[in-house]
C-alpha cells in the first residue's frame, strides 16, 4: 500500500488487532484517571486478559438486559402458570429441563418462557404447554415464525380453530370428534411431517445454537451482577437523592452557596467512584454506575440552574454509552471533578460529615488490600528462595497432614542433633583417652628419668591415675614392652623380674607385648608365637587375650580393688585410732565425709593436659554423668610428675567440729579437693599396709 | 447522519478453518468476496476515467500527462493528471489495515486510491485546516465542487453507493463459509 493513500472501507470485522487496540485503550484510561488508581489498572488488566474490551462494555450492559429479560418474561410464565392452577413455575425441575432443552435447540430462556405463558394462557394448562413444546419448536424452526407464534397456533388449534400458518403446512381440520380428539389429530399429522425439523435447524445453524447458549451464560452473569447493580442504584435512590432534594430547596433560597454544593457534587462523584471500583470490581458496572451519578449531577446543575454544567453532564452521561474516547473524555472530566473536590472540605463539612463513613471504609478497604499485597509480595519472595534451595513448599491443606508433616520435621531434627552430639561425645572421648594416655606417658617418663623406677613411683602412678599398683606395672611393662627392642631389653627385663616376673616370663610378655603392638595378632604373628614359646595355636590366643586385657601381673583387675576394699576398712579404722590417740578428740574423717573446713591447695597445672574445646548442652551433661566428671576432672586436674615432691598443706582446722585440733598433712603432689586428700591419705595407707609396713605417721608416704 | 452498518466477526477464523479443512469453499468463498471487489475497483476506475473528458483532465486546467523531472523543476510541483497512473492507483485490498479507532474494528475490503493526482480529485476541499488563501487554490476547489460534487468524488462515491450490497455479499458468502466449515468438521469427526 503506498504511503498516503485514501482508504475506503467497504467492510469491517472485530478481529484480534482491534481488541488489542481496545485494551490497550482501556489500560491507558485506567492509568491516566487519578480518580480510579491503581485498583482499577490492574482491574483493567485482568479483565484485558479474559475478554476483548469493547466485548465486556456491551457484555456488560447486555448482561443486565438479558437478565432483566429473562427475569421478566419467567415472571410472565410465572403468573400465566399459576392462573391455570398449576404449581409448577421458573423454578421447578420439569422446567429448567425443558428449557435447557430448548437452548440445545437455539432457542433462549426468554423466547422458551414467553413460549410458555402464552401457551399456558391458549391451552389452560401449564402442563400441556410443556408438553406441546417439542411440537412447536418444530413448527417455527419449519415456518420461520416464532416459538411463542408456534405455540399460540397450536393453542388456536386445540381451541378447534386452525390457523392459517398451520394450514400452510397442508394440515387439515377433521369434521367429526371431539375437540380434543381433532387436536390430536391434528398434532399427529404435524408430528410426523416435522418431527426433527428443530434438532435439525440446530445442527445446520450451530452459530444459532452457539448464541443462544451465549445467551444463557450471558443470562447466568447478568442474574450475578443485577443485584449489586440494584443495590448501587438504591443507594442513590435512598441516600443521595434525598440529599440532593433537600440541598437544593435550601439553594433556591439562598442562591449564594451554590458554588459549594457544585463542589459537593465533585466529591459526591469522587467517592461514589471509589465506592463503585471497589464494590463493583466490573468496568461495565462501573460505567453504568458513573452514567447515572452523571446524570444526577445534570439533573442539580439544571435545578442550580448552572448551565454549563448542565451541558457538561450531559455529554459525559451519554459518552459513557460509547467507547473509548468517550470514556476518556469522561475521566478526563472525573479528573477534574477530583481536583476541584477539595474545596468542600471548608464550604460544606456537613456533607463530607454525612460521607465520612463511606471514606473510611474506602480508604480502610483500600489499606487492606494494599497489607495483603505486601503479603503476598513477601510470600512469594520466600517461596522464590526455598524454591532456589530445591524447597517445594506442601500443598497440603488437612491439618492432620500437616501436623503429621510438623512431626516428621521435629522427629528429623532430633534425630540429627542426637547425632551430632554422639559424634562430640565420641570425639571427646577420644580427646579425653589421648589427653589420659599422654599424661600417663609423660608421668612414666618422669618416673624413668633416673633409669629406674621404684615401688614408691609406682604407687604415686597408681594414686594418680587412680588405680591399682598391678595395674601401673602392667600399664608400663605393656607400653615399654611395645616400643622396647632386642637391643633395650635389659632394662624392662630387669624391671619385669623386679615384679616378680622370671626371665623367661618376661621375655615372653614382650614378646606378646610387641606382637599385640597394633591390638591384633596376625596369622604369621601367631604361627611365630608358637614356633618360639612351643605353644599351641589356643595357647598363644589365651595368653595374648591376657596380655591384652592386662591380668599377666594378676589373674583380674579385681583383685587388687577387692583387696583394697578390704584393707580400706582397716585404713580407715587406724587413721581414726591414730587421730583419736594424738587429738585424744572425735573422729574427724569417717564414711568418706570430711567434717568441713578448706584446703589450701598449691601445686602446678599440667602442661599435657587440656580440655576438650567443645561445649556440650547441659542436658547431654546430666545425661552423661561419666562424661561431665572427666571433663571436670580433666578440667580441674592438676598433673605435673615433674612436682611430685612438692608439697601441698591442707588446714584441716575444725574436723569434725571439734576445732580444738589443727592436724598437718603434706601431701606429695597436688590435689584439687578435699575428695582428692581422702583419696591420697587413703592411697597412702593402703600402700602401706600393702607393703606390711605398720601404720604409723611416719609411715604414711603424704 | 447514523448508518447501519454490518461488522462481521469470525472471518479470519473461519477463513483459517476453511483452509485448513476445506480448501473447495474456501476458493469458492473468495471468489464471492473477490468479485464483489473487483467490481467495485472497476466502477471506481470508470468513474476516473469518465471524469477526464476535458484536456484529459477533471478540469481544463489541471495539466494532464506525466510529471516533469528536469532537474530546474518544481521540488513538489501540483501533481499532473494522468488517467492511466491514476487508474493503476486505485486498488482493492483485504488487508486489515489500522484499527478504527471509533468502533475498534478493522477492515475486511477496501478500495484505495494511491495516485496523489486521484488522492486531490478523492478530497479536494475537504480539510478545514490550513485552508489556503490562493486564489487558484481557491477556485480550484470550486471548480472541482461544482463539477464533480461534495469531497469523496471517487472511490468513496463508489463505496457509498455499493456498500449496502457488498456487505450483504459479504456476509452471505461468510455465513454460507461457516455452515460450509461445520460440515467439513463434522466430516472430519466422523
Amino acid at each position: 500500500m503506498a504511503k498516503g493513500a485514501v482508504i475506503a472501507r467497504i467492510i469491517s470485522e472485530y478481529s484480534d488487532k482491534g481488541t488489542k487496540a481496545a485494551t490497550k485503550d482501556l489500560q491507558n484510561f485506567s492509568k491516566h484517571s487519578n480518580t480510579f488508581g491503581k485498583q482499577f489498572e490492574e482491574m483493567g488488566k485482568k479483565l484485558a486478559k479474559a475478554f476483548a474490551v469493547v466485548e465486556i462494555v456491551k457484555f456488560g450492559f447486555e448482561s443486565i438486559k438479558v437478565a432483566e429479560a429473562v427475569n421478566g418474561a419467567f415472571s410472565k410464565m410465572n403468573v400465566a402458570f399459576a392462573n391455570t392452577g398449576s404449581t409448577l413455575n421458573s423454578t421447578s425441575t420439569e422446567v429448567q429441563d425443558l428449557v435447557e432443552k430448548m437452548t440445545g435447540l437455539a432457542f433462549t430462556s426468554a423466547e422458551t418462557a414467553d413460549a410458555l405463558a402464552r401457551g399456558a394462557t391458549s391451552f389452560h394448562s401449564a402442563t400441556a404447554a410443556m408438553d406441546n413444546m417439542g411440537l412447536a419448536a418444530d413448527i417455527a424452526r419449519t415456518t420461520g415464525m416464532t416459538l411463542t407464534d408456534a405455540m399460540v397456533a397450536l393453542g388456536k388449534t386445540a381451541a378447534g380453530k386452525l390457523p392459517k400458518s398451520l394450514a400452510a403446512l397442508g394440515v387439515i381440520m377433521p369434521k367429526n370428534g371431539t375437540a380434543a380428539e381433532k387436536y390430536k389429530i391434528i398434532t399427529d399429522q404435524l408430528t410426523k411431517a416435522l418431527k426433527g425439523q428443530a434438532e435439525a435447524y440446530a445442527q445446520t445453524h450451530p452459530i444459532e445454537a452457539m448464541k443462544a447458549k451465549f445467551e444463557e451464560l450471558t443470562n447466568s452473569l447478568g442474574q450475578l451482577l443485577l443485584p449489586v447493580f440494584s443495590a448501587v442504584v438504591k443507594v442513590i435512590d435512598d441516600h443521595v437523592i434525598p440529599v440532593i432534594v433537600k440541598m437544593f430547596n435550601f439553594l433556591r433560597e439562598n442562591p449564594k452557596y451554590v458554588q459549594p454544593v457544585v463542589d459537593a457534587f465533585a466529591l459526591l462523584v469522587n467517592i461514589l467512584a471509589k465506592v463503585g471500583v471497589s464494590i463493583l470490581q466490573e468496568a461495565s458496572y462501573f460505567l453504568k454506575f458513573a452514567s447515572v451519578v452523571l446524570q444526577i449531577v445534570r439533573a442539580v446543575a439544571f435545578l442550580a440552574g448552572n448551565k454549563g454544567m448542565e451541558k457538561w453532564a450531559k455529554s459525559a452521561a451519554d459518552g459513557l454509552g460509547d467507547t473509548s474516547k468517550s470514556l476518556s473524555d469522561a475521566a478526563t472530566k472525573l479528573d477534574k471533578f477530583h481536583m476541584t473536590a477539595t474545596k468542600l472540605k471548608a464550604t460544606s463539612p456537613i456533607v463530607v460529615k454525612s460521607l465520612s463513613g463511606i471514606t473510611t471504609a474506602t480508604n480502610a478497604a483500600a489499606n487492606a488490600t494494599k497489607n495483603l499485597t505486601d503479603k503476598e509480595i513477601q510470600s512469594a519472595k520466600v517461596l522464590a528462595q526455598l524454591k532456589k534451595m530445591g524447597i517445594t513448599p506442601t500443598t497440603e491443606t488437612d491439618p492432620i497432614e500437616l501436623e503429621a508433616a510438623r512431626i516428621n520435621l521435629l522427629k528429623q531434627g532430633t534425630i540429627e542433633e542426637k547425632a551430632r552430639i554422639d559424634a562430640i561425645i565420641a570425639a571427646t572421648a577420644a580427646q579425653l583417652a589421648s589427653n589420659e594416655a599422654i599424661t600417663r606417658y609423660a608421668d612414666i617418663l618422669a618416673a624413668l628419668a633416673d633409669n629406674k623406677i621404684s615401688t614408691e613411683e609406682i604407687a604415686v602412678l597408681a594414686s594418680k591415675w587412680g588405680m591399682s599398683t598391678v595395674a601401673v606395672e602392667e600399664y608400663i611393662a605393656k607400653i615399654y614392652a611395645a616400643n622396647s627392642t632386642p637391643g633395650n631389653d635389659d632394662a624392662i627385663m630387669k624391671l619385669y623380674e623386679a615384679w616378680g616376673l622370671t626371665k623367661e616370663e618376661a621375655t615372653k610378655y614382650i614378646d606378646f607385648a610387641r606382637a599385640l603392638a597394633d591390638e591384633k595378632l596376625s596369622s604369621a604373628e601367631i604361627e611365630n608365637l608358637m614356633a618360639k614359646w612351643g605353644l599351641t595355636r589356643e595357647q598363644v590366643l589365651a595368653y595374648a587375650n591376657q596380655v591384652k586385657d592386662g591380668t599377666v601381673f594378676s589373674s583380674t583387675f579385681a583383685d587388687p580393688g577387692n583387696a583394697a576394699k578390704a584393707s580400706w576398712d582397716n585404713a580407715l579404722a587406724a587413721l581414726n585410732a591414730y587421730f583419736a590417740a594424738v587429738a585424744g578428740g572425735t573422729s574427724g574423717i569417717g564414711g568418706g565425709n570430711t567434717g568441713g573446713g578448706s584446703s589450701d591447695l598449691s601445686g602446678g597445672s599440667s602442661g599435657s593436659g587440656g580440655t576438650f574445646g567443645t561445649s556440650l548442652p547441659g542436658y547431654v551433661l546430666d545425661q552423661n554423668p561419666g562424661l561431665a566428671a572427666a571433663i571436670g576432672a580433666t578440667a580441674n586436674r592438676t598433673v605435673d610428675i615433674a612436682n611430685l615432691g612438692s608439697s601441698a598443706t591442707s588446714g584441716m582446722g575444725g574436723a569434725g567440729g571439734s576445732g580444738t585440733t589443727n592436724v598437718t598433712v603434706n601431701v606429695q603432689g597436688s590435689v584439687t579437693s578435699e575428695t582428692d586428700l581422702i583419696s591420697t591419705i587413703r592411697q597412702s595407707l593402703l600402700n602401706s599396709q600393702l607393703s606390711g609396713k605398720q601404720i604409723t605417721a611416719l609411715a604414711l608416704t603424704l | 447522519m447514523i448508518q447501519e452498518r454490518l461488522v462481521l466477526t469470525g472471518l479470519h477464523e473461519t477463513l483459517a478453518g476453511l483452509k485448513k479443512f476445506d480448501k473447495d469453499n474456501l476458493a469458492k468463498f473468495n471468489a464471492v468476496i473477490n468479485k464483489e471487489l473487483r467490481q467495485a475497483k472497476q466502477a471506481a476506475q470508470a468513474l476516473a476515467v469518465e471524469y477526464a473528458v476535458s484536456n484529459d483532465a477533471p478540469l481544463r486546467n489541471w495539466k494532464a500527462g506525466s510529471q516533469a523531472t528536469s532537474s530546474t523543476a518544481n521540488k513538489r510541483p501540483f501533481p499532473r493528471w494522468d488517467t492511466a497512473q491514476v487508474v493503476q492507483g486505485i486498488k482493492s485490498s483485504k488487508a486489515q489495515g489500522k484499527v478504527r479507532k471509533g468502533d475498534y474494528t478493522t477492515s475486511a475490503g477496501a478500495l484505495l486510491n494511491e495516485s496523489a493526482a486521484g488522492r486531490i480529485l478523492e478530497l479536494a476541499g475537504r480539510g478545514k485546516r490550513k485552508v489556503s488563501t490562493d486564489p487558484r487554490s481557491i477556485a480550484f476547489k470550486k471548480n472541482l465542487h461544482n463539477r464533480f460534487g461534495e469531497t469523496s468524488r471517487l472511490i468513496y462515491r463508489i463505496v457509498d453507493r455499493d456498500r449496502a450490497r457488498i456487505e450483504m455479499a459479504f456476509y452471505y458468502a461468510l455465513e454460507q463459509a461457516k455452515i460450509d466449515l461445520q460440515k467439513a468438521l463434522e466430516s472430519q469427526k466422523s
